[in-house]
């Protein structure tokens, strides 16, 4: 037997997870999806080498204005190799642009890499990707995915048109998680969360009793 | 029979607390069914509520390969009430969906609201699930005389979130597992007792789950074998007494059968002996599980398979227990069939005799085969390798059955028996010719095995348990951690899901 303040401490303890969870998840920021493009036929563009430069029209959606970020995932790959070169992302609509540069020592082999673009500045319309090769060699540099899939814009490659387009999952960072039920209910998810803890407050009345 | 004899529904000596679990979890699980799990996202929904509808409109059962899924389903499902699918579910009987048949039907008389005509059969999974809580909390309690354990387990069960995910939408899985674990109640009685009427009551139950799935032959099989073997009776009566227990068994999944043997010839009839194959060479059992990521799926999936065609609008759209989730999952289960696997060691030890020693040694080379021969060269981390071989080793000390003296300890060893044959059973039976007909690991469900879980619980759980003996406290502790990790599962990453968003 342990002491009964400790008792009280565990069943404390466990409800107020509970209640934590409720505050972290109803209130932190979410990233959601706007669309993404098939894999269709998909062939990668080549080492993104010193010189290298990929343009790819997208379309930033409704809602831009109203968030930080944008989201943008690319499936990249790495040729199954380690390389320890650096790539520059940037997105640029009418004036305004935007750049991150990524080290491909850290890309995993045909796994999407989330880049987080400053929204600031952008406005639902077309929009350009711009992939450039800062310092890789033959040998030393990852490659990005294209497919057939072209119906969210095409990519050209050092000024040629591909008829392709990058692999990728476009979306935006939202501040909550829209709803946590179909309808929207509060009082519905409240009642599902309190389920939680009154199983835990009727197993710790039965450890009592059994104590 | 009075109810009270049956199911010792005694006010007395079931305790409230888990009354309040049944209910909480009614609860729960009505909440997730009607405002949280959207539409389409349970297996096969789509067609199992289907298969519902035609025969609460009287179209009578749906016939494999030629029944379409109704066009009210394909508008909602596939947002096109045109495109003509034939209704795959149409290969199981129909117990299950004759009892949602009349659920639909008496909502159909209150309203014709789409929402509730598609949510309402959700209910019958509430129902069949809660009431599995319950038969596990007798069998544990009847195997172990430990009402705490027992109160544990139920609760566990009931935190985990493929149980929830199942029990909130229509499919027949959970009045599988209902009827499974009814007759395994009734079995385990039987194997105490030698009652007669315990295994007439073990046969009909596990004849109705065949009649809801024949998956449940798997488990019928053993259970009818165990029921032979201890039968007290002189051979003429013992046969003639197994005769009218497998006609008890097997009235009611025959009538299917013969069904499909006068429309299509053949009784046992899937919907994939209808659709093309690739005919892929053959492979054996130990290739099969050293070649496919098999365990490792049947694992996570046993957890948690979240998604189907729901959120993906008509496409598969689905994800399985990962990141921290995972990793925790991993070193806890692996914590407790380490400690079982132990028990299942010193048991031997303790009994001194000379061929338990070379069974002792026997156990641990089998342990060490599995590592080596199928887990080895997998890119897992050593732990989930050495959880995944222990897995397969556990079953391994069925063999005890020959020489354990102990009846209690003997159903241990019967249960996981049951389990090996029904582990082999799945895998030679259905995922290995998937895989040779697709050309691809297909269907590894962890569901699957929901139809053992008492028996999952004596023996692979149990054991440790009996090992370490822990104060009540830690039960505590336990279940508030399980609660904790179902509810942070769902709020994380489940509903983030189902809104199409991610943390």
């Amino acid at each position: 037997m342990i002491n009964k303040n400790i008792e009280w401490v565990i069943l404390i303890a466990g409800i107020a997870v509970i209640f934590l969870i409720i505050l972290y998840g109803t209130t932190d920021s979410y990233y959601k999806s706007i669309y993404a493009n098939k894999i269709v036929d998909s062939v990668p563009a080549g080492e993104i080498t010193q010189n290298f430069f990929l343009e790819q029209s997208i379309y930033i959606h409704s809602g831009v204005e109203h968030t930080d970020e944008i989201n943008l995932f690319l499936l990249l790959a790495t040729y199954d190799r380690y390389n320890d070169s650096n790539i520059s992302f940037s997105l640029t609509q009418d004036c305004v642009t935007d750049e991150v540069i990524f080290g491909t020592k850290f890309f995993e082999d045909n796994s999407y890499i989330r880049i987080d673009f400053n929204s600031n500045g952008f406005h639902e319309g077309p929009a350009v990707l711009c992939i450039k090769g800062l310092d890789g060699y033959p040998g030393n540099a990852a490659t990005a995915w294209l497919t057939k899939d072209t119906s969210h814009g095409h990519a050209l490659i050092n000024g040629k048109e591909t008829n392709r387009s990058l692999v990728m999952k476009y979306g935006i960072n939202i501040d909550y998680c829209p709803h946590f039920t179909i309808g929207g209910g509060k009082f519905i998810f409240i009642i599902w969360c309190l389920t939680y803890v009154m199983v835990i407050i009727g197993f710790f009345c039965y450890y009592q009793s059994k104590e | 029979m009075s109810v009270n004899g049956l199911f010792e529904f005694n006010k007395e000596k079931i305790p409230f607390a888990l009354w309040l679990i049944l209910i909480l979890f009614f609860i729960k699980c009505t909440v997730l069914a009607f405002s949280i799990t959207p539409l389409w996202d349970i297996p096969d929904e789509s067609a199992h509520y289907s298969y519902i509808q035609d025969i609460a409109m009287g179209n009578g059962l749906p016939v494999l390969g030629e029944t379409p899924i109704a066009q009210n389903v394909m508008e909602s499902w596939r947002f096109d009430r045109n495109i003509i699918e034939m209704n795959w579910i149409a290969q199981h009987p129909p117990l299950y969906h004759i009892m949602g048949a009349f659920l639909l039907k008496v909502v159909s008389i209150f309203t014709q609201d789409s929402y509730w005509l598609f949510h309402t059969p959700r209910l019958l999974s509430v129902l069949f699930a809660t009431g599995t809580l319950l038969i596990i909390f007798l069998v544990i309690r009847e195997y172990t005389k430990d009402d705490l354990f027992a109160l544990t387990c139920s609760a566990l069960v009931s935190f985990i979130p493929m149980y929830s995910h199942m029990a909130s939408g229509t499919n027949h899985d959970m009045a599988l597992v209902f009827f499974s674990s009814l007759s395994i109640l009734f079995l385990y009685r039987f194997f105490l007792n030698r009652l007669d009427k315990d295994a007439y009551l073990s046969a009909l139950f596990i004849g109705l789950a065949g009649a809801v799935k024949y998956s449940a032959f798997l488990l019928a099989v053993p259970i009818l074998l165990i029921i032979f073997l201890y039968l007290r009776d002189d051979w003429i009566t013992k046969i003639r007494k197994m005769i009218c227990i497998c006609l008890i068994g097997g009235v009611f999944p025959s009538l299917y059968l013969i069904r499909n043997w006068l429309i299509f010839g053949n009784p046992f009839i899937i919907a994939n002996s209808l659709g093309n194959t690739v005919q892929m060479k053959s492979v054996g059992f130990i290739e099969y599980l050293r070649i496919n990521p098999v365990i490792d799926h049947l694992f996570k999936n046993f957890f948690a398979l979240i998604g189907w065609n729901g959120v993906g609008r008509g496409e598969l759209l689905w994800f399985q227990i990962n990141g921290v989730f995972f990793v925790l999952l991993c070193f806890v289960v692996l914590g407790i069939l380490s400690l079982s696997y132990w028990w299942y060691l010193s048991e031997r030890i303790h009994t001194g005799r000379k061929s338990d020693v070379i069974f002792m040694i026997s156990a641990i080379l089998a342990l060490g085969v599995i590592f080596f021969c199928i887990f080895f060269d997998k890119g897992y981390p050593l732990p989930q390798k050495i959880l995944y071989s222990l897995i397969l080793a556990i079953p391994f000390f069925s063999l005890v059955i020959l020489r354990e003296r102990n009846e209690n300890n003997k159903f241990q060893y019967l249960s996981l028996a049951i389990i090996l044959f029904y582990f082999i059973g799945i895998v030679s039976a259905f995922l290995i010719p998937m895989y040779e007909q697709h050309g691809i690991m297909r269907a590894t469900h962890g569901r699957y095995f929901f139809p053992l879980l008492p028996l999952l619980l004596i023996s692979y759980v149990y054991p440790a348990y009996k090992l370490v003996r822990p104060p009540n406290w830690v039960m505590l502790v336990i279940v508030i951690l399980a609660a904790i990790f179902e509810f942070s599962f769902y709020v994380f990453d489940v509903i983030p899901f189902y809104q199409g968003v991610i943390l």
